[in-house]
C-alpha cells in the first residue's frame, strides 16, 4: 500500500502541471492583458511558443508515463525475482538518439525566419526601414524620446525643432515603425509585452527596432533589463494612434512643445 | 572485520601518499581544522555548504516576501534594517537580495557542495587511492573559499551591498556612481567571485590529477563510476572556463579602482557625475561571464547527473542502462556547453547572426540531456525498486530535469526568447535545473553516502517526510514561475504590481510564497537530521546499501588512507542482479571470484 | 576515531541555536511608522519641545493616521454634512441635514469643523476661567449609528454644551481619507527616497545625486508662480508627471490622474506639516532653545544664582506656553494655510506679456540684432551675470562656481561652489547638456528666468533686472546654445554603433 501512495505522490504532480498549464488562459496567468498577441509579428512568435509548448507537453507526458511505468513495474517486483540483467540496447539508444535530434533540428530551423525578420536588417519590411518615429533614450528610471519635427526625419544629432517626451511613445498603428534604441547611461530593455518585442539598450550602441501596434491603442512598455533600484519603476506606454489622426496628433505636440504661454492669455 | 572502527592500518610503508604523519596524536586542529585528509575536508565543504544554503535560503524567503507582500513590514528584520522607511523594505535592500541570493547559491553552495564536498569525499575513494593527488591544494582550495565568504559577507554591509545582480552586467557594475551599492561593495564581490575562482582551480586540477594518475589497479576509465566520470569533465569544464571569469572579473575591478575602460564606453553619465571617457564595450564582460557561467550551468548539474546514475542503479539492483552512451553524452553535454554561451545573450545587441548560430548549438545541447533521462527511465526499467529517501530523491531528480529541461528549449528558440528572456520564466527553468534537480540530487547523495561519512544511517522517516514537503513546495513555488514569465513579469522587479498588466498575479505570487515558506521550513528537517543522526543515527555498517563500489569496502567511516589495502578492481562498478552471483544480486568491483559473502553482507 | 564524536556537543548546539535565534527574532516588534522632528525641535527647551511636538501630533496626526486642520487647502476626502439641529440635553445625538444620495456612516470617524478662531475663543476663555478645555477629545468623536430617516447620528461620546454647536455647522465624515490614501501611494512611490516624514532623507537618498527634495521647508524648485510663492498644484503635478531630467526624479506617467492628485495632496501636507514646524521652531526658538539658557548660564559659576536663572527661565517658558503659545501656532498655521492656498489663484501663476519672437528673427528689446545674439549680449552682460555661474560658454563652470560661499549664518562652507538653501553643494546647469530640469518648452525656461528657481542661488529676474523681451532672447540664446557644436558628450559618436543601425 505504501508503493501505492510513493507512486501517486510522485506522479499526481505532472498531472497537476498539465492540468494547471491547461487552465491557465481561463485563469489569466497566461500571456498578458488580451492573451493575444498585438502586433503581426508577436503572433508569430505566439505561434512559435505554442509550438514548442505541444512538443515539450507531449515529451513532458510521454516521458512521465514511462517513468511512472518503469517505477510501477519495478516497485511491483517480486521480492524474489531479480531485477533484469541489461547493460543497455545499442538500437534503443540510437532511436532516442536520432529521433528527438531531428525534432529538435526541425525546431531549430523552423524559427530561423521569425528571428531574422525581427532582428536581420535585410528581412525588415520595407515601411519599418521607412518609418523611423523617434529616438528613445533609456536612463535610470524612464524613457526620455526624442522625435522629430513634423515633416522632418530623425537625425542622429538633436534639431532645435525636435519635440521631447517622457514615457509615452506615440506611434501610428497599423504599420511597421523603427525606433531608435540607446542608453545613457546603464544597461535597459525596451519590452513590450503585448507586442512580444523586447531588446537591450546597450550604452555605446544605437540600436534599431521596429514594431508594429495591429490597433489603436495603449501598450505597455517596461525594462526588463536590471537596471539599478528603480528597475521596477521604468512603466511606460506606446500609444498607438488611428494612422488618419497621427499626423495631426504630432503637430499638436509640435505646438505644445514649443507653447511661450503668451496665446494662454 | 565487522567493527565499524577498525584499527588504524600502518601505513608508514605505504609509499603512495606523502602526506604528513597522522593518527592518534594529532591535535584537533590539524585534523579537523587545517586538515589535509580528503574525507574531513569532503565534511568541512558539505557542512560550510549547508549554513551557507540556509543563508541563501533566507535571501530567498525575503525575495518572496517581497514578491507577496510587497510595501508590508517584513517579520524578523523590519525593525533592524528598515527603520528609516518605516518597516518596508527598500528597492535598493531588494536588489541586493536578490544579487545575494544568486551569489550565495551558485558561488557558494551548488558549486562547491558537488565538486568541494561529494567530489572530496568520493573521488579517492571510488578510484581506490588513500588521498587526493595534491592533499594541501586540497586544503588550500576550502580555505580559499572563506576569504570569499569574507568578501560577500562584508559586501554586504558597504552601501547596501552589491546590487547588480549575480551576472553584474557592466556599466551598473562598473561604475561607482551608477548605482547604490555599486561602490566598494561590488568591488569586494569581485574579489569573492576571484577567491571562489581560486578555490574552484585548486579542486579541479587536483580532481583531475587524481583521477588520471591515482587509480587503483584494475580501475581502467572504463570501469569508472559514472560519478567519477562527472567528477571529471566537470574538472575539465572547469579548468578551462574558470580562467576566463576570474581575467574578467579582474577587467571589471580594474574599470572599477584604476580607471581602465574595458567595459565602459564614453559618454555615459550616471548619478549626475562627470561623463565618461574611454571606448569600452559592455557586450564583452556579458561575452566573458557567460562564457565561464553557460560552462558553470553544466559545472553545477553534471556532478549531480553522475551521482544520480550511481544511486539509481544501486536502488534498482540493476546495472545502470547505456553506460557509455552515458559518459558519451555528458562529454557532448560539456563539449556543447562552450559554444552556446551567446544563448545568454540573444537581445543584448550582439550580431543578430550569431543568434542563429547560438540556437542551433543551443537546441542541439538538449540531445545529450534527453539521452540521458532514457537512460535513466531504462535503468529503473524492469529493476528492484524500493522507496527509501534515496530512491524517491533521485526520481525526483529525473522528474524535476525533465521539466527543467523541456523549459530550456523554449529559451533556446531565440524568437520565442524574445518574449520570455528576463522574465519569470527563466527563473523558472534553472530553479527547476538548481534546485529541482541538484538539490533534490544532493539531498539523495547525503543520505547516500551519510553512512560512508560518519559511520551513522541518516533517519528514513525524517527523510521522507522531509522529501514530501520540500518537494510540495518547491512545485507550489517554481511551476507557477513559468505562467508568470508568458504573463509577462519581468524578474528582479521590487515590485511588479505597479504595472497594470500585472496587478492580477499578486494571489499566484502569494501562493508561491507560502510554498516557499513550507519549503524554507522543510530543511530544518534536513538540519535535524543530518545533524541529529550523528548523535542518535544507527551505527552503519561497511556497505549498507549493497553497493559495488570501491568505497563501500573501505570501514564506515573510512581511516585516514582509505583502504587497509590497495583496492584491486576487476569489473565495472554496476553488476548488480548479474546472473553469474546467485548468493547476493550484487558484485562489489574488488571481488574476484564468487567468494563466500562472509565478510561484506550486510549485518 | 569517527568524525562525530569530536564534534558531538557542537552538533546538538546548532539546532537548538537555530530554534532560539528563531524564537529571539519574532519577539521584534512592528516598526512604529512616525513622523520625525526637525533637528532643531530637539534643540529646543524640553517644555518648548514638548509643546511644538504636541502641536505637530494633534494636528498633523502620524503616518498611519495623517490628519489636518481644516483650514489647510488640501482635499480631505471626507463626507461632508451639515449641523440641522442640536439639543444639549441629548448630548450624544446630533440632527443633520441629508445628504444626498446613499452614504455610509456607521463607524466612521466625525470631525466638526468649527471656525479655528472661534474654537480658539472658546478653549482660551475655558482657560482663563480655569475650566477643563470643552473641545478635548472631540477628535475621537465617532459615528455609533445613523437614522437615515430622521437624519439623526448616534455618537459613541456626548458632545460639550458649547454655543459653537449650532445648526450650519459643519461637519465631517471620514475625514482625511484622502491623505490616507495618499500616504499609501506615498509608501509605494516615493517614501524610499523623500523619507517618511519628506525630509528627503529616505533611505535610497544618500545614494543620490543631486539629494531628493525636502519638503519641510516648503520649497519646490521648479514653479510657475512668483517668486515668493509657494508651487500650486499644476506644478508638483507637472512634476510627477514629467519627472525631472537629469536627477533621479522619475516620471510617474502611469499613475491615472487620481492617484497624481492623492500625491500632490499629500505632498502638499508633509511641506505643510513641516514648514508648520519650522515657523515654530523660529518663534519659540529664539527666547527658548535649550541654548539660550545655556548661554544665560555660561559665566555664572554660583550654584545657586544658576538655580535662580533656571527657576526665571523655566516659570517665563511656562507662561508662555499658557498664554502666548496656542495663538502663535494658530496664526502661524493660518498665515501658512493662507500661502497655499494663494499659490493656486490663477494671478499667482506667472506668464510672459510678450510673445517668444523668432529665435534668428529681429530682437524685439533690441532691433539691431536678432534675437539669438541679444540674448548672448545679455547672457554676457552686467544687469543678468549669467555668465557668472553658467560660464562664458554655458558650460555651467562660471567663476562662482570655483568661489567660497557663504552660508545664510554668515560662515563659509567646507567646499567652493554654490549651495542650495539645503546646504547641499549645487552645480550650475551645464546648459550645452540640452537637460532641462524644469522642462524645456519655451514657457519653462522663460518662468526659470522670471521667477528664479527656488532655495537655488538662480534669482528671479522678472520685472526687475529684465524686461519679458529681453527674457526672451535670454530662452532664444539658451535653447540653441546645445546645437551650434560637434556632438555632446552626451550623445556618443555614431562610430560605437557602426553595423547596428539602420539606413541613415
Amino acid at each position: 500500500m505504501k508503493r501505492l501512495w510513493w507512486i501517486f505522490f510522485l506522479m499526481i504532480w505532472p498531472v497537476l502541471a498539465v492540468i494547471v498549464s491547461l487552465l491557465t488562459p481561463q485563469l489569466q496567468w497566461g500571456f498578458p492583458l488580451s492573451g493575444q498577441s498585438d502586433s503581426p509579428l508577436g503572433g508569430e512568435i505566439d505561434h512559435l511558443f505554442y509550438l514548442i509548448l505541444i512538443i515539450t507537453g507531449v515529451v513532458f507526458v510521454g516521458t512521465h508515463i514511462a517513468l511512472g511505468y518503469v517505477i510501477w513495474t519495478a516497485s511491483n517486483r517480486p521480492g524474489d525475482r531479480r531485477a533484469w540483467y541489461t547493460h543497455g540496447n545499442h538500437k534503443l539508444e540510437m532511436t532516442w538518439t536520432i529521433i528527438p535530434g531531428l525534432i529538435l533540428l526541425f525546431l531549430a530551423f523552423y524559427q530561423m525566419r521569425t528571428w531574422a525578420e525581427f532582428r536581420m536588417e535585410e528581412a525588415y519590411p520595407e515601411a519599418a526601414k521607412q518609418n523611423i518615429v523617434a529616438e528613445v533614450n533609456a536612463r535610470q528610471f524612464e524613457w526620455r524620446i526624442r522625435y522629430p519635427a513634423p515633416g522632418k526625419e530623425l537625425q542622429r544629432k538633436p534639431q532645435l525643432d525636435d519635440m521631447y517626451g517622457v514615457n509615452e511613445l506615440h506611434v501610428p498603428a497599423g504599420s511597421p515603425v523603427t525606433i531608435h534604441l540607446r542608453t545613457i547611461d546603464v544597461q535597459h530593455s525596451f519590452f513590450l509585452p503585448t507586442m512580444r518585442i523586447k531588446q537591450d539598450a546597450v550604452p555605446g550602441l544605437v540600436i534599431p527596432v521596429w514594431f508594429e501596434a495591429s490597433e489603436p491603442g495603449e501598450y505597455p512598455l517596461v525594462c526588463a533589463e536590471l537596471c539599478g533600484w528603480g528597475h521596477y519603476k521604468m512603466g511606460a506606454k506606446v500609444v498607438a494612434h488611428p494612422p488618419e489622426e497621427f499626423d495631426e496628433f504630432m503637430k499638436k505636440m509640435h505646438q505644445a512643445q514649443f507653447n511661450d504661454g503668451f496665446a494662454a492669455e | 572485520m565487522t567493527s565499524e572502527t577498525p584499527a588504524h592500518p600502518d601505513h608508514s610503508t605505504d609509499e603512495t601518499h606523502s602526506h604528513q604523519a597522522h593518527g592518534h596524536r594529532q591535535s584537533f586542529i590539524t585534523k579537523y581544522i587545517f586538515s589535509t585528509d580528503h574525507k574531513v575536508i569532503g565534511i568541512q565543504f558539505l557542512f560550510t555548504t549547508i549554513f551557507l544554503l540556509l543563508i541563501g535560503g533566507a535571501f530567498a524567503l525575503a525575495i518572496r516576501w517581497q514578491l507577496a507582500f510587497p510595501n508590508t513590514q517584513m517579520p524578523f528584520v523590519n525593525k533592524a534594517f528598515f527603520e528609516a522607511s518605516g518597516g518596508q523594505i527598500t528597492p535598493e535592500f531588494y536588489t541586493m537580495l536578490f544579487t545575494m541570493h544568486g551569489t550565495v547559491m551558485v558561488f557558494l553552495v551548488i558549486i562547491p557542495i558537488l565538486a568541494g564536498a561529494f567530489g572530496n569525499f568520493l573521488i579517492p575513494l571510488m578510484i581506490g587511492a588513500p588521498d587526493m593527488a595534491f592533499p594541501k591544494l586540497n586544503m588550500m582550495s576550502y580555505w580559499f573559499m572563506w576569504p570569499a565568504v569574507a568578501c560577500f559577507g562584508l559586501s554586504l554591509f558597504y552601501e547596501g551591498g552589491p546590487a547588480a545582480g549575480w551576472t553584474s552586467y557592466p556599466i551598473l557594475a562598473a561604475l561607482y556612481d551608477a548605482a547604490p551599492g555599486s561602490g566598494f561593495a561590488q568591488t569586494l564581490w569581485l574579489m569573492g567571485i576571484t577567491f571562489v575562482g581560486v578555490s574552484s582551480m585548486m579542486g579541479s586540477v587536483n580532481y583531475m590529477t587524481t583521477i588520471i594518475n591515482m587509480r587503483s589497479p584494475g580501475m581502467t576509465f572504463f570501469r569508472m563510476p559514472l560519478t567519477i566520470w562527472a567528477m571529471f569533465i566537470t574538472a575539465i569544464l572547469q579548468a578551462f572556463a574558470l580562467p576566463v571569469l576570474t581575467a574578467a572579473g579582474l577587467m571589471l575591478i580594474a574599470d572599477r579602482e584604476f580607471g581602465t575602460c574595458f567595459f565602459v564606453p564614453a559618454g555615459i553619465t550616471v548619478n549626475d557625475a562627470e561623463p565618461t571617457v574611454g571606448g569600452g564595450q559592455p557586450l564583452l564582460w556579458q561575452h566573458l561571464f557567460w562564457f565561464y557561467s553557460h560552462p558553470a550551468v553544466y559545472i553545477m548539474l553534471l556532478p549531480a547527473m553522475g551521482m544520480i546514475s550511481d544511486m539509481l542503479s544501486c536502488m534498482c539492483r540493476k546495472p545502470i542502462f547505456g553506460y557509455r552512451p552515458m559518459i558519451y553524452s555528458m562529454s557532448a553535454i560539456a563539449g556543447l556547453g562552450f559554444i552556446v554561451w551567446g544563448h545568454h545573450m540573444f537581445i543584448s545587441g550582439m550580431n543578430p547572426a550569431l543568434g542563429m548560430t547560438f540556437m542551433v548549438a543551443t537546441i542541439m545541447i538538449a540531445l545529450p540531456s534527453a539521452i540521458k533521462v532514457f537512460n535513466w527511465i531504462g535503468t529503473i526499467w524492469g529493476g528492484h525498486i524500493e522507496f527509501n529517501t534515496v530512491t524517491l530523491n533521485s526520481i525526483a531528480f529525473v522528474s524535476m530535469f525533465i521539466v527543467g529541461g523541456l523549459s530550456g528549449i523554449f529559451m533556446a528558440a531565440v524568437p520565442v526568447d524574445i518574449y520570455i528572456h528576463d522574465t519569470y520564466f527563466i527563473v523558472a527553468h534553472f530553479h527547476y535545473i538548481l534546485f529541482g534537480a541538484t538539490l533534490f540530487g544532493i539531498f539523495a547523495c547525503i543520505q547516500f553516502w551519510y553512512p560512508k561519512m560518519f559511520g551513522r544511517m541518516m533517519s528514513e522517516p525524517l527523510g521522507k517526510l522531509h522529501f514530501v514537503l520540500t518537494f510540495i513546495g518547491m512545485n507550489g513555488t517554481f511551476f507557477p514561475m513559468h505562467m508568470l514569465g508568458i504573463a509577462g513579469m519581468p524578474r528582479r522587479y521590487a515590485n511588479p504590481y505597479l504595472h497594470e498588466y500585472l496587478e492580477h498575479l499578486l494571489p499566484l505570487n502569494q501562493f508561491m510564497t507560502y510554498s516557499a515558506i513550507l519549503m524554507g521550513a522543510a530543511q530544518i528537517l534536513l538540519l535535524i537530521n543530518v545533524f541529529g543522526s550523528l548523535i542518535w543515527g544507527k551505527k552503519a555498517p561497511r556497505n549498507p546499501w549493497n553497493s559495488n563500489g570501491l568505497e563501500w569496502v573501505a570501514p564506515s567511516p573510512p581511516p585516514h588512507g582509505n583502504f587497509e589495502e590497495i583496492p584491486l578492481v576487476y569489473r565495472g562498478p554496476y553488476e548488480y542482479s548479474s546472473p553469474e552471483r546467485t548468493d547476493q544480486d550484487y558484485w562489489p568491483q574488488t571481488e574476484h571470484e564468487i567468494v563466500s559473502s562472509s565478510s561484506t553482507t550486510t549485518a | 576515531m569517527p568524525f562525530w564524536k569530536t564534534c558531538n556537543f557542537r552538533c546538538c548546539c546548532v539546532p537548538l541555536l537555530l530554534v532560539s535565534l528563531l524564537a529571539g527574532l519574532t519577539g521584534c516588534e512592528r516598526v512604529d511608522s512616525q513622523f520625525r522632528f526637525s533637528e532643531e525641535t530637539e534643540l529646543l527647551a524640553p517644555q518648548a519641545e514638548q509643546a511644538v511636538k504636541q502641536t505637530l501630533v494633534a494636528n498633523f496626526g502620524s503616518p498611519d493616521d495623517p490628519r489636518i486642520p481644516v483650514f489647510f487647502p488640501v482635499e480631505r476626502g471626507q463626507i461632508s454634512l451639515t449641523v440641522a439641529d442640536f439639543d444639549p440635553e441629548k448630548p450624544t445625538e446630533l440632527l443633520i441635514e441629508k445628504p444626498d444620495g446613499e452614504v455610509e456612516l456607521v463607524g466612521k470617524r466625525l470631525e466638526l469643523l468649527f471656525d479655528p478662531e472661534d474654537a480658539f475663543d472658546v478653549q482660551m476663555e475655558a482657560m482663563e476661567e480655569e475650566q477643563p478645555n470643552p473641545l478635548d477629545g472631540l477628535d475621537q468623536l465617532t459615528i455609533a449609528g445613523y437614522d437615515a430617516e430622521t437624519g439623526t447620528i448616534t455618537l459613541t461620546q456626548p458632545l460639550p454644551d458649547v454655543e459653537l454647536i449650532e445648526p450650519g455647522l459643519e461637519l465631517a465624515a471620514a475625514p482625511n481619507s484622502y491623505l490616507a490614501e495618499g500616504e499609501r501611494l506615498y509608501a509605494q512611490h516615493c517614501l524610499h527616497c523623500h523619507g517618511v516624514t519628506g525630509d528627503g532623507n529616505g533611505p535610497t537618498a544618500q545614494y543620490m545625486e543631486p539629494k531628493p527634495r525636502d519638503y519641510r521647508q516648503g520649497k519646490f524648485k521648479f514653479t510657475s508662480t512668483g517668486p515668493q510663492d509657494r508651487a500650486s498644484d499644476a506644478d508638483l503635478a507637472h512634476i510627477l508627471r514629467e519627472g525631472i531630467p537629469g536627477t533621479y526624479m522619475p516620471s510617474f506617467k502611469m499613475l491615472p490622474e487620481e492617484q497624481i492628485s492623492r500625491l500632490v495632496n499629500y505632498v502638499k501636507f508633509l511641506a505643510m506639516r513641516g514648514e508648520t514646524e519650522q515657523a515654530l521652531n523660529i518663534e519659540v526658538g529664539l527666547d527658548f532653545a535649550s541654548k539660550v539658557l545655556e548661554e544665560e548660564l555660561e559665566d555664572v559659576t554660583d550654584p545657586e544664582e544658576i538655580q535662580e536663572i533656571k527657576a526665571d527661565f523655566n516659570e517665563e517658558l511656562d507662561e508662555f506656553i499658557l498664554e502666548v503659545y496656542p495663538e502663535i501656532a494658530l496664526f502661524g498655521m493660518l498665515d501658512l494655510a493662507d500661502a497655499w492656498d494663494a499659490a493656486n489663484d490663477e494671478d499667482a501663476i506667472v506668464y510672459p506679456t510678450t510673445a517668444r519672437p523668432e529665435p534668428f528673427g529681429p530682437s524685439v528689446a533690441d532691433p539691431s540684432r536678432t534675437s539669438v545674439e541679444n540674448g548672448r549680449v545679455l547672457y554676457l552682460g552686467k544687469d543678468a551675470q549669467c555668465a557668472s555661474c553658467h560660464g562664458d560658454a554655458g558650460r555651467g563652470d562660471g567663476f562662482q562656481t570655483r568661489q567660497l560661499q557663504k552660508r545664510r549664518d554668515g560662515s563659509d562652507y567646507d567646499v567652493p561652489g554654490l549651495h542650495d538653501d539645503w546646504a547641499n553643494p549645487l552645480k550650475p546647469r551645464d546648459l550645452t547638456s540640452d537637460i532641462y530640469r524644469g522642462g524645456r518648452r519655451p514657457i519653462d525656461i522663460f518662468r526659470r528666468i522670471h521667477v528664479g528657481i527656488k532655495g537655488t542661488p538662480m534669482p528671479a529676474f522678472g520685472g526687475k533686472s529684465l524686461t519679458d523681451d529681453q527674457i526672451w532672447d535670454i530662452v532664444n540664446f539658451v535653447m540653441t546654445l546645445p546645437h551650434d557644436k560637434g556632438p555632446t558628450t552626451s550623445h556618443p559618436p555614431a562610430e560605437g554603433a557602426v553595423g547596428m543601425v539602420g539606413n541613415e
